[in-house]
Parts: structure tokens; C-alpha cells; sequence
């Protein structure tokens, strides 16, 4: 009798698991958007901006608008100032500001966006924020730590950047990681968790972000992990079911006309000075 | 009474806060009275019920830049309510009336109309039920949802019985749904309503039934043809999905077609088979890309803007019954395979990168026939 009910399971094993995920043709039309991205800092520095038109999806081709009109603004105690709309298109076929741009903590900035056709995109007023200190690294199991003193009374955003250099073979690797303060808000020691590095030579650097920027950049971050097509990634998570509804690119800009949002983001980001660690 | 408890994360390391999302904690209280008269061919049902719900402290509720959309940085501040303390009341009239008129002994029709008021929301976004999807009561950010629904139908039966026919419509009204915004971040979300959108929505359908209920082959067959529409109301244009418009819910399936059939091949053995047809539900399918930094991203079309594909599968299964007269106990063993033809149904469609092409898979919870052995009883 074991032996059939052995037989039966597996049977029943193969019948339950035969290949349930399988290729399809997509089906959907394409539709033109466009994707602007941008940011200022703290830092006194250039302002670049990205103005991409969307491809249909079997074309990976990048297809930059290099003859839109820049506008890039500033507001103080309600006062708006044009800062500059004097851009240029680099060899790369970005915006480049041609003059580096110095900010005020306090102070709103924002960008206008005009198409050939008329079109006219707005990013919303987001606000320089002061910038939060990194207090301290420290490098423990393969895992670096990022100190930092939350700020108290206020939900903060954070964007930790880790630069990576090997002396060895002069590589540079750049990674991101996104975090709102939920679990150390106003926590002396808060401090943030990074694995994404290499070499023998970090730099860290802490950005106070404003909420839409990084909900823009939190989807950014997760369409990056849910795209890709790694066998490992469908463990624990068969056809998706468990992963939330795809999720589209809009941050802060919208059409100055309808009020549709756009996809892509300006952020205005205050960056904290970097400290560095080395093996 | 309800009770909600979330989440609770303690005992963590030093540079991390304890969080306690509290319980939370609401009272339903429902009288209802009901009356029913006869006359010679027309019947009618009335009730009327009044629901009383509150939501009750210790609670903590933030309030909001009346002036911006909810997110965490409108918040202007966070008001404290004392145990018992009452945070938000709703009351509502939920009044419902049907009535049946017998043409003859084979005719009737019917007409109903009822409003419904729901003080419990399931908070989810996701393919699957999870251990951590949010059932959130009614409170000050979020209504009752309201639903007010009028049906008419009509049933027939022929002469000696045998076949029982029925044709329905109905109309419904939904108030103050909540839907997801765009990348909702629900989880360890203290302030929930940063993430929903207030909503509203109908739906309409006819559903057709035919019965064949004595002889030895007898089973059923159903047509329902429906359409159920939400749209996102928030007063601010640019947090509404689809730029405020209607579109299909995520439950929206317009075509289901069923066929139930038994044939009782002796007095111990029958044969039963059951089959589905069913339209693709709605799904949100990629309609660009673009790269950026390096990385190739997916631009979706509206929300709801496409449907997987339909999904259609047969069940056949054998029943074995001997049960002897007299005796309590009546039992049956049931042989059966169920997707008898081995289709594979959509359960969820997916866009990936693979090598830097778009790839579209196809999830099917069950890939193929399983077969099934149940004893079933009574006594």
C-alpha cells in the first residue's frame, strides 16, 4: 500500500506543478509619454535635467527631446525669481544649466518644462530642506551601517548614497538606498543598513528628501527590483501574487495645462558632507 | 464589537523605535424590524434596519492641510483620544423592500430594492489574500461604503416541472469606496488614508438560469453579463487614477457562463460534470519603456486598462453511492479530475526584462488536471 500512495503523491506532485508560468504575447498599444528627470542640491553645482520621450516596448532605443525650453525657479516668502533658463544640450542630450546654481536652505525651487509643440510640464515647489549630518559609519558582517541624528516632530525622508572604490583596478560603483524614518523617527541613533558595495574605499553621502521625490524614487527603486527577470527573484513569490500593482514613474511634475501627472521627478534634495570609510 | 490589532514591532536593536499601531477598536449596533404581507397573487417583504457604528479610543488620528492631498507631510497635527472616547460615528437607514408576483402557478416576477452600509474595509493591493492584508474600520478618514441596489427577474417553470427557468437584472450604487493611489505603500503604515483615494462606482448585470431538476440527467446552466465600474473622486486632480475617469474594477468579468450536468448512469453509480467560462479580468499592462541611468523602465498604460485572457476548464468526476434505506448514515466516494483538459488559466499576467527585451508571462495556479478522491457523508 506505501507504494501506491508514494506513487499517488508524486502524480499528483507533477500534475500540480507542471510549468505554471509560461511566455505570452503582450498585448497593449503603445502610447507616447514623457519622462523628465532632474535635481538640485545644497551643493553650489550645475543643474541637469533629462527629457526622454517613451518607446513602443519592443524598442529599447533611447530617444532623448533635446529642443525644450528649461525654466528653473526659485520662491521666497512667496516672492517667485526665474533663476535661469538658460540650458544647454550636452553631448550626452542632457539639460545642463550653464552656470552653477547656489541654493538657500528654506528656500522652494521648481522647473518649467516647455515641449516644441507647446506642451508645458511643471514640477511642483519643493522646499530645500536642511541637510541631516552623518554622524558615523560603521562596517560590521559585510553590512556598513550609516549614523545619523533623526530630526524630531517631522516625517523625514532619506536618499544614502555609497560610493564604492577599488584602488586596485580603479573601479567606481554608485548605489542608492531609499528610507522614510517610520522605524527612527527622532531616534538619536538612527542609522541606515547598506550591503551594496565593493573595494576597498567608501564615500556615503545622507540626502533629506521631501516625500514626493522619495516616492518617486522608492518606485523607481522597486520597478528596478521587479523587472528584471532573475530565476531567484520568483522564489517565494510564483507569478507575482504576492507583489503589489505595477507601479507607474509619476513623481512631482505635471502638465501646467491639465494637471495630469507626468512621469519623472525634479527633486530638490539637501545633501549631507560625505564621510568615507577604508579597509 | 471590533477589535484591530496591526502591528506591533518591539525589541529591536538601538537606532530603531518600538512601534505600536495600537489597537483599534469599533461597535456596530443593528435593530432591524421586518414585515411581510400577503395578497391573493402579489407577496411583499419589507424591513428596515438602522446601523449605528462607532469608532472608539485610545486612538491617535492625525489631521490634515485642508488645503493639499493627505500625505505625511500635511500632517498638521495628531489629536489624542481618551479610552471610550467616541473618534467618528456613523448611523445610517438600511431600508429593503421586495415584492413577488405569481402570474400563475408557472409565472412569477419579481422587484427588489435594498441599501446596504459596509463599516469594514479590506485594505489590499495585492494578486493574493496575505497574512498581512489590512481590514480597517470606518473612521474619520473613511466612511461606511454605501451600496444601493435594485433588482427585477422574472421566473418560469414548465408545466410539469421538470425545467425551472429565471431571467435577473440588477443596478447597483457604490459610495465612498476607497482605492489605492499610485505605489500606495501600505505596509507598517501608520496613516493608511495617506495611501487611499475616496471612490465611487456602479455596476449593472443580467444573469440567466435554467434548471432541470428530476429524470435522470439533471443539472443547471448560467449566463451572467455584467459591468462594474469605479472611479477615484479625491478633490485633487492629479492624485486620481485615470485622470478621474471610470474604469473596470479589478473584479470586473463581464462574461460567466456555468454548466452544471449529473446523469445517474444505475442506482449506484452517476457521473457529474461541471464547466466554466469565464472573461479575463482586468489588469494593467506595459505600454512603453524607456531608459534611464543605465536601467530600462516599464511605462504602464491606465489602471484596468486591459484584460487577461478568458479562462474556461471542465470537471468530471464519478459517484459511487450504496446506502441502505433505513439507515442514517448515507455516504457516497466521488472519482473525479478537476480541469479535466488540462488548461492552463490566467491567474496573473506579468512584464519583465530579460536581456533587456520586455517578456510577458502568464501565471496559472494550477498548470495542468489534478485528480480528486472524496467521501462525502450525512447522517
Amino acid at each position: 500500500m506505501k507504494r501506491i500512495y508514494k506513487i499517488i503523491t508524486l502524480l499528483l506532485c507533477v500534475f500540480i506543478l507542471q510549468s505554471c508560468v509560461k511566455e505570452i504575447k503582450l498585448v497593449s498599444n503603445y502610447e507616447s509619454s514623457i519622462f523628465i528627470y532632474g535635481n538640485i542640491t545644497n551643493e553650489i553645482d550645475y543643474v541637469n535635467v533629462i527629457v526622454l520621450q517613451t518607446t513602443p516596448v519592443t524598442d529599447a532605443s533611447l530617444k532623448h527631446i533635446i529642443d525644450a525650453k528649461i525654466s528653473l525657479y526659485t520662491e521666497h516668502n512667496n516672492v517667485p525669481t526665474l533663476i535661469t533658463n538658460n540650458f544647454t544640450v550636452t553631448s550626452e542630450k542632457n539639460y545642463k544649466s550653464s552656470e552653477k546654481i547656489s541654493t538657500v536652505i528654506g528656500n522652494h525651487y521648481w522647473i518649467e518644462i516647455e515641449l516644441q509643440d507647446g506642451t508645458t510640464f511643471k514640477s511642483m515647489k519643493e522646499k530645500l530642506l536642511p541637510p541631516v549630518a552623518l554622524s558615523g559609519l560603521t562596517y560590521e558582517d559585510a553590512t556598513l551601517e550609516a549614523h545619523f541624528e533623526d530630526p524630531e516632530n517631522s516625517a523625514n525622508f532619506y536618499h544614502l548614497e555609497v560610493a564604492s572604490i577599488d584602488n586596485i583596478d580603479n573601479s567606481f560603483l554608485k548605489s542608492f538606498q531609499i528610507e522614510s524614518d517610520i522605524l527612527y523617527n527622532g531616534n538619536k541613533n538612527a542609522f541606515i543598513e547598506s550591503e551594496s558595495f565593493f573595494g576597498n574605499a567608501i564615500v556615503v553621502k545622507l540626502s533629506n528628501i521631501n516625500f514626493e521625490t522619495y516616492r518617486f524614487l522608492l518606485n523607481l527603486s522597486k520597478q528596478n527590483e521587479d523587472n528584471i527577470d532573475d530565476e531567484d527573484n520568483e522564489s517565494g513569490n510564483p507569478g507575482q501574487l504576492f507583489a503589489s500593482p505595477p507601479v507607474n514613474l509619476i513623481g512631482n511634475i505635471q502638465n501646467a495645462i491639465t494637471n495630469e501627472k507626468a512621469l519623472g521627478n525634479f527633486g530638490v534634495i539637501s545633501k549631507s558632507l560625505p564621510l568615507s570609510l577604508t579597509n | 464589537m471590533y477589535r484591530f490589532s496591526p502591528t506591533k514591532i518591539t525589541g529591536i536593536q538601538e537606532g530603531i523605535n518600538p512601534i505600536d499601531f495600537k489597537t483599534e477598536k469599533g461597535l456596530e449596533i443593528a435593530p432591524y424590524i421586518s414585515y411581510e404581507k400577503n395578497w391573493n397573487k402579489l407577496s411583499m417583504s419589507a424591513g428596515l434596519r438602522y446601523s449605528w457604528f462607532g469608532n472608539f479610543g485610545p486612538f491617535e488620528v492625525a489631521s490634515y492641510n485642508p488645503n493639499l492631498p493627505k500625505t505625511v507631510n500635511t500632517i498638521l497635527e495628531t489629536k489624542s483620544y481618551k479610552k471610550g472616547e467616541i473618534i467618528k460615528s456613523y448611523g445610517a437607514i438600511e431600508p429593503r423592500l421586495s415584492f413577488n408576483y405569481h402570474i400563475n402557478d408557472y409565472n412569477s416576477l419579481k422587484f427588489g430594492y435594498n441599501r446596504m452600509f459596509q463599516y469594514i474595509h479590506l485594505v489590499s493591493n495585492t494578486s493574493a489574500a496575505l497574512p498581512f492584508d489590512i481590514w480597517k474600520p470606518s473612521g474619520m478618514y473613511i466612511p461606511p461604503i454605501e451600496v444601493n441596489q435594485i433588482s427585477a427577474g422574472y421566473a418560469f417553470d414548465t408545466a410539469n416541472g421538470n425545467y425551472n427557468f429565471s431571467l435577473e437584472g440588477y443596478y447597483k450604487t457604490f459610495k465612498n469606496m476607497v482605492e489605492y493611489k499610485n505605489g500606495a505603500d501600505l505596509f507598517l503604515n501608520k496613516n493608511l488614508e495617506t495611501e487611499l483615494l475616496p471612490a465611487k462606482g456602479y455596476s449593472y448585470g443580467l444573469e440567466f438560469a435554467a434548471y432541470k431538476t428530476s429524470g435522470r440527467l439533471t443539472g443547471n446552466l448560467n449566463y451572467t453579463y455584467s459591468v462594474t465600474r469605479r472611479k477615484t473622486t479625491s478633490s485633487y486632480a492629479r492624485e486620481n487614477i485615470n485622470n478621474g475617469s471610470y474604469y473596470p474594477s479589478n473584479y470586473d468579468k463581464p462574461h460567466i457562463f456555468n454548466l452544471t450536468a449529473n446523469y445517474k448512469l444505475n442506482k449506484k453509480w452517476s457521473v457529474g460534470s461541471f464547466f466554466t467560462y469565464q472573461a479575463g479580468r482586468p489588469t494593467t499592462a506595459p505600454n512603453g519603456r524607456f531608459t534611464f541611468n543605465g536601467n530600462s523602465y516599464i511605462n504602464y498604460s491606465n489602471r484596468n486598462g486591459f484584460r487577461i485572457s478568458d479562462t474556461h476548464r471542465m470537471d468530471v468526476s464519478f459517484t459511487y453511492s450504496k446506502n441502505k434505506p433505513n439507515r442514517n448514515w448515507k455516504g457516497s466516494w466521488s472519482f473525479g479530475v478537476y480541469n479535466v483538459y488540462s488548461n492552463k488559466n490566467a491567474f496573473s499576467v506579468y512584464s519583465k526584462f530579460k536581456n533587456n527585451q520586455l517578456k510577458t508571462y502568464q501565471f496559472s495556479v494550477i498548470g495542468g488536471a489534478i485528480p480528486f478522491i472524496t467521501y462525502n457523508f450525512k447522517f
